[in-house]
C-alpha cells in the first residue's frame, strides 16, 4: 500500500490519481475518512497514516547467526588509571616517541592496557610494524579476541594459519614469518621454502631480510638454495646474509677466490705492503655468489668491484692467519696504498659483524671512512653497540670518534645501558653540543633513551649546563614524562 | 562522588583540550591543591609569573579558572578534575582560600537572585493588553504562513516528487525562508530535513515523502487545534516553533527523583551546537531530555557527568509524550548504576506506545539489557538474548570501541532510536 502511495507521489497526482484502498482495520477506518476530492491532501494524509502505522508496528528483526565466541576473562591486572592516561596522551600524539618504552615496561611489569584503548593501539601496530611484538604482549585476551574480529588486526593473532596462508596478502605473510622466525627459526625457513617460487623477486628479497633475526649455520642450506635464484637482487640478499656465517661454504669460496690475488710483504724499516692482482674474469660461480658484472661507481672499475665484493665477505681473522701479521701491521700495510679504502671498509664491516670493538677502534684511529654508519649499526647487537659507543664517546676529543659516535648513537633507538648513559652524562657538554650542531633533529634522543635509572641525573645535568631554551625545555619535558610514566607502572 | 577519567574527558569541549588536560593531570604542575566536600581547587603554574587559579564546584560540577582561555572547561579545569579523580590524596588543603569561598558564595547568590527574578517576573505582566495583541498577531502570521505552505505542498504533490527542480537547494529555501518570516521556525527546520533527502535522488523519495507527510500532519493539526487535547496542542505548537515559556514552566511543581545521566550527544544544527542529555528516573522510570543550544563561541553545560546520578527536580515541557524537561532544582551528585529491564522487543513496544501519543517523535531513548554488539558485512548492530537485533547507524564511528567494551559478552546499552537505526551513547557491564 505504501508503495502505491509513494509511486503516485513521485509521478504527481496530476498524472495519476491515488486510489485509497479499503481495509477492515483501524488503519482502514482512518483511510476511509480521507476526503476523495482534495487529492493532494488525501495523499499526504494517507502517507502520514500508513508511514506511522508501519513505523509503530514494526517488529525487531530476528537473527540467529552465530556470533563470535566471547572473549575469555583476563587474569593479568590492568595498568592503573594514571598509566592509562599516559597511554591515551601518547596515542593522541603527545610524547609518542616514548610509547615503545612504555609498552616494554608494561610488559615487564606484567600489566595490560585498559580495554577502551585497544582499537587505537591495534591501529598503531598496523602502521608501525616494529611495535607489533610489544603491542601483542599488553593487549591481553580481550585484545586478541578483538584482533580476530577485524582482518587488518590479524597481525596480532600471529599463528600461521594453514587455511589462510595461501590466500593472505604478502604483508600479512611477512608479518607472520617475522613472528615465527622469533619463536621457531627453523620452522620459518621451512614455511618459506614451501611456497618460495610463488613470490615475486621483491617479495623473496623481503622474506630473506626476515632471516637476519636468529640467523644461524642451519640456515646455510636455504640460503645456498636462494643463491640459485634467477633474480640478482635475491642472490645479493642471500649473499649479504651468508657473510654473517663465517664458517659457510660461501665465505670459504670467497676466501679461495681472493687467496691468489692478494699478498702481504715486509719492507725495510719495519714497514709492510700489500700487493693486489685484479681477478681476470667473472665466472658463473661468482655470478651465483652475488657478484654483479658492472661497478656502480665510476671511480671503481668492474674488476676492482668484483674484488671488493669478495673481500667484503671475508672475516678479518682470515687475514691475520693468511699474512702472519698483527692487526696493526695489516692496517699499516694497506694504508696509503691504492687499496686502503677497500680493505679498511671491508675490515670495519667484519668488525661490526663479529662485534670486534678493538678492531673497529683501531681502524677508526687511522682513517676516516665515509660509510652509512646507521646501516652498519643495525648488524650489531645492542649490548655490543653500547660497548662500542662507550669506547668512542670516552675518546670524544678525536673528531673522528665524536662524529661516528654521534651517528651510531642516533641509530641506537631504545633504552641505553647504564654504563653508556653514565659515559654520556660524564661527557654531557661536548656530546650535547655536537648533536645540536650536527644532528639537531636527534637531540631529543638524549632524553628519550638515557637509562631510566639515571633520569634524575640527566635532568640535573640539563639544569646545570644548558641554557633554558626550547630544546632543553623539550628534553626536560620528555625526561619528566618518562619518570612519571615509569613511576605509575612500577609502583 | 567518585569521578572516572572517562566521565571527565567527556566534558572536554574538543580533543585538544582533552589532550592538554591530561597533560596537566599531574601534581607536579600544581603549586597548591585542595578540596572539601563542596569544591576542588588548585593553582597551576602556567607560563606567566602568577599561577592560574582553577576551581570546581562539585555540587553542580561548574568550572572557573583565571586563565585567559575561551575554551570551557579549560585545560586547567579538566586537568584538575582528572587529577582529583585519580589521585584525590594529593589534595591536601582542606580550608577554602578566599578566592574559592568568594566564588562559591557568588554562585549561590546568583542562583537565589535568578529564582527571585523568575518569581517576580511571573507576578507582573507588564501590559496584559499589549501582550494579548502580540500573541494574536503572531497566531495570525503563523496561520497565514501555514496556508501558503499547504498550497506549496499540494503543488509539489500534484507535480510529483520527480520534478527536477527538487534537487536544487533554492527550491526548498524559498518556503523555508517564508516559514521563518511567518514566525514558524520549526517548520523551516522540518523542511530542511526533507530537503536533505533530495541529495540521494530517487533513493531519497521515500524518506522525503514521510517527512512531507509529517509536515502535512502538523498543518492539518494546527487547523483543528481547538478540537485536540491540550497536550497534543502543545506538541503541534512546539513543532511549529512556538516556544513554551520556561519561566512559567519552572513555576510548576516538578518531578523529583534520582535521575541517572544515561548519555549525552552533541549534534550540529543550523550552525548551533545542540547538546542532548538523557536522564532516567530511578523511581519514576521516566525518561527526560535536557536540551541546550550554543553558538560557536558559547559553552555547553559541562555539569552532567555521564554514568552518574543526580537528585533533581525536573519540569517537563507540555507534550502528549513528555520527554524534554527543565531543571528546577538540583541536588547532589551520587554514584549509582541504573537498572536495565527492557529487551529489544519491549523497547520497541514502548516506542510504538510513544508514537501513538506523539507521532512526530524524532529520537527516542532506548535502554536495553544484555545486548551483544556485533559487526557483520560492514554493518554494526546489537542483539539481545531473544535474538532480536537493532541496526546501528551507518555513520556511527565508535563501533570498535563498543565491541571491545563488550568483548562478545552481553552489555547494557543506552542509545537514541530514530525509528530505523540506533545511535549508541553508553554501555554498562552486565551483571551476568
Amino acid at each position: 500500500m505504501w508503495q502505491d502511495i509513494l509511486k503516485t507521489a513521485i509521478v504527481g497526482t496530476e498524472r495519476n490519481a491515488l486510489t485509497i484502498p479499503t481495509r477492515n482495520d483501524a488503519l482502514g477506518d482512518v483511510l476511509s475518512k480521507l476526503g476523495a476530492n482534495a487529492r493532494e491532501s488525501s495523499l499526504l494524509s494517507a502517507a502520514a497514516a500508513v508511514a506511522l502505522y508501519e513505523r509503530a508496528g514494526q517488529l525487531p528483526a530476528k537473527d540467529s547467526q552465530a556470533l563470535p565466541v566471547p572473549a575469555e576473562a583476563d587474569d593479568v591486572p590492568y595498568c592503573n588509571e594514571r598509566a592509562a592516561q599516559h597511554l591515551s596522551l601518547m596515542l593522541s600524539g603527545e610524547y609518542q616517541e616514548v610509547l615503545p618504552e612504555w609498552l616494554a615496561k608494561l610488559t615487564q611489569a606484567q600489566q595490560l592496557v585498559p580495554t577502551e584503548t585497544l582499537p587505537q593501539l591495534l591501529d598503531v601496530g598496523l602502521r608501525t610494524t616494529e611495535l607489533r611484538e610489544s603491542i601483542i604482549r599488553v593487549i591481553g585476551k580481550r585484545g586478541l579476541w578483538l584482533a580476530r574480529q577485524k582482518p587488518e588486526w590479524k597481525y596480532a593473532i600471529g599463528q600461521i594459519d594453514e587455511a589462510t596462508w595461501e590466500t593472505d596478502s604478502h604483508a600479512a605473510r611477512l608479518a607472520l614469518i617475522k613472528k615465527l622466525r622469533m619463536q621457531d627459526p627453523a620452522a620459518a625457513t621451512q614455511r618459506l621454502r614451501s611456497s618460495w617460487q610463488e613470490n615475486s623477486p621483491k617479495e623473496r628479497t623481503e622474506f630473506l631480510e626476515v632471516l637476519r633475526t636468529n640467523l644461524s649455520p642451519t640456515d646455510e642450506e636455504f640460503l645456498e638454495f636462494a643463491l640459485d635464484d634467477r633474480s640478482t637482487i635475491v642472490r645479493q640478499a642471500a649473499a649479504g646474509l651468508l657473510r654473517h656465517l663465517p664458517e659457510s661454504g660461501f665465505v670459504k669460496r670467497m676466501v679461495e677466490r681472493v687467496r691468489p690475488l692478494v699478498s702481504f710483504s715486509r719492507k725495510p724499516r719495519n714497514k709492510f705492503a700489500v700487493e693486489v692482482t685484479l681477478p681476470a674474469e667473472r665466472t658463473a660461480e661468482m655470478l651465483r655468489d652475488g657478484i654483479t658484472a658492472k661497478s656502480p661507481y665510476t671511480a671503481v672499475g668492474d674488476k676492482a668491484w668484483w674484488l671488493t665484493l669478495m673481500i667484503n665477505a671475508i672475516p678479518f681473522t682470515f687475514w691475520l692467519e693468511f699474512s702472519g701479521l698483527t692487526r696493526e701491521q695489516l692496517i699499516q700495510a694497506v694504508r696509503k696504498s691504492e687499496w686502503e679504502k677497500m680493505f679498511l671498509e671491508a675490515w670495519l664491516k667484519s668488525g661490526f659483524r663479529s662485534g670486534d670493538i678493538e678492531l673497529i677502534e683501531a681502524i677508526l684511529q687511522h682513517s676516516s671512512l665515509d660509510i652509512t654508519w646507521t646501516v652498519l649499526a643495525r648488524g650489531m647487537s645492542a649490548p655490543r653497540l653500547d660497548e662500542l659507543l662507550i669506547a668512542l664517546l670516552k675518546n670524544h676529543q678525536r673528531t673522528n670518534f665524536m662524529e661516528i659516535g654521534g651517528q651510531l648513537l642516533i641509530a641506537r633507538q631504545s633504552e641505553w645501558s647504564q654504563e653508556l648513559s653514565m659515559v654520556i652524562l660524564a661527557n654531557w657538554e661536548p656530546i650535547y653540543a655536537h648533536l645540536l650542531k650536527r644532528l639537531s633533529y636527534y637531540v631529543s634522543n638524549l632524553a628519550l633513551y638515557v637509562n631510566a635509572a639515571l633520569i634524575p641525573q640527566a635532568m640535573a645535568k640539563i639544569a646545570r649546563h644548558n641554557p633554558t631554551d626550547k630544546t632543553t625545555e623539550n628534553l626536560t619535558n620528555i625526561l619528566q614524562f618518562r619518570a612519571d610514566m615509569l613511576k605509575e607502572i612500577t609502583q | 562522588m567518585k569521578f572516572t577519567t572517562e566521565q571527565v574527558l567527556a566534558l572536554a569541549p574538543d580533543a585538544s583540550s582533552a589532550k592538554a588536560g591530561q597533560g596537566l593531570a599531574n601534581a607536579r604542575h600544581w603549586v597548591t591543591l585542595g578540596s572539601d566536600e563542596n569544591a576542588v581547587w588548585g593553582e597551576c603554574q602556567g607560563s606567566g609569573s602568577k599561577p592560574y587559579q582553577t576551581q570546581i564546584d562539585l555540587n553542580e560540577v561548574a568550572f572557573k579558572c583565571s586563565c585567559p582561555s575561551r575554551k570551557f572547561p579549560c585545560k586547567h579545569g579538566l586537568g584538575l578534575l582528572l587529577l582529583f579523580a585519580n589521585q584525590a590524596n594529593q589534595f591536601k588543603d582542606s580550608t577554602q582560600p578566599n578566592w574559592v569561598s568568594d566564588w562559591l558564595a557568588s554562585r549561590s547568590k546568583r542562583a537565589e537572585q535568578k529564582a527571585e527574578r523568575a518569581a517576580k517576573q511571573s507576578d507582573e505582566i507588564a501590559n496584559p493588553n499589549a501582550q494579548a495583541n502580540r500573541i494574536a498577531s503572531r497566531e495570525a502570521k503563523v496561520a497565514a504562513g501555514l496556508r501558503e505552505l499547504e498550497l506549496w505542498l499540494h503543488d509539489l504533490i500534484r507535480n510529483g516528487l520527480a520534478v527536477p527542480q527538487i534537487q536544487e537547494p533554492k527550491f526548498w529555501e524559498t518556503p523555508s525562508k517564508r516559514m521563518i518570516d511567518a514566525q514558524a521556525p520549526g517548520l523551516a527546520r522540518l523542511l530542511q530535513i526533507a530537503a536533505s533527502h533530495s541529495v540521494f535522488g530517487a533513493a531519497g523519495y521515500e524518506r522525503m515523502l514521510k517527512q512531507l507527510a509529517k509536515i502535512h500532519l502538523l498543518i492539518e493539526g494546527y487547523k483543528r487545534l481547538d478540537l485536540l487535547p491540550a497536550e497534543t496542542q502543545a506538541d503541534i505548537r512546539t513543532l511549529i516553533g512556538f516556544t513554551q515559556n520556561q519561566d512559567e514552566l519552572l513555576k510548576q511543581s516538578g518531578v523529583k527523583d534520582k535521575w541517572f545521566v544515561m548519555g549525552q550527544r552533541v549534534t550540529e544544527e543550523d550552525r548551533l551546537r545542540v547538546q542532548a542529555t538523557w536522564l532516567h528516573g530511578a523511581t519514576t522510570k521516566r525518561d527526560a531530555l535536557i536540551l541546550q543550544y550554543a553558538h560557536a563561541s558559547q559553552v555547553l553545560d559541562a555539569s552532567w557527568l555521564v554514568g552518574s546520578a543526580v537528585e533533581v527536580e525536573l519540569v517537563f515541557f507540555a507534550s502528549a509524550y513528555p520527554l524534554r524537561a527543565l531543571v528546577k532544582e538540583r541536588g547532589a551528585i551520587v554514584s549509582d548504576l541504573p537498572s536495565f529491564e527492557l529487551t529489544i522487543a519491549q523497547a520497541m513496544e514502548a516506542y510504538a506506545a510513544a508514537l501513538a501519543r506523539q507521532p512526530w517523535i524524532e529520537r527516542f531513548p532506548f535502554a536495553v539489557q544484555n545486548v551483544i554488539p556485533f559487526h557483520r558485512d560492514e554493518q554494526w548492530g546489537v542483539r539481545d538474548a531473544e535474538h532480536h537485533i537493532l541496526p546501528i547507524a551507518p555513520s556511527y564511528n565508535k563501533g570498535w570501541e563498543l565491541l571491545t567494551k563488550s568483548g562478545g559478552h552481553p552489555v547494557h546499552l543506552f542509545g537514541e532510536w530514530d525509528g530505523e537505526v540506533l545511535w549508541p551513547l553508553n554501555v554498562w557491564p552486565s551483571e551476568q
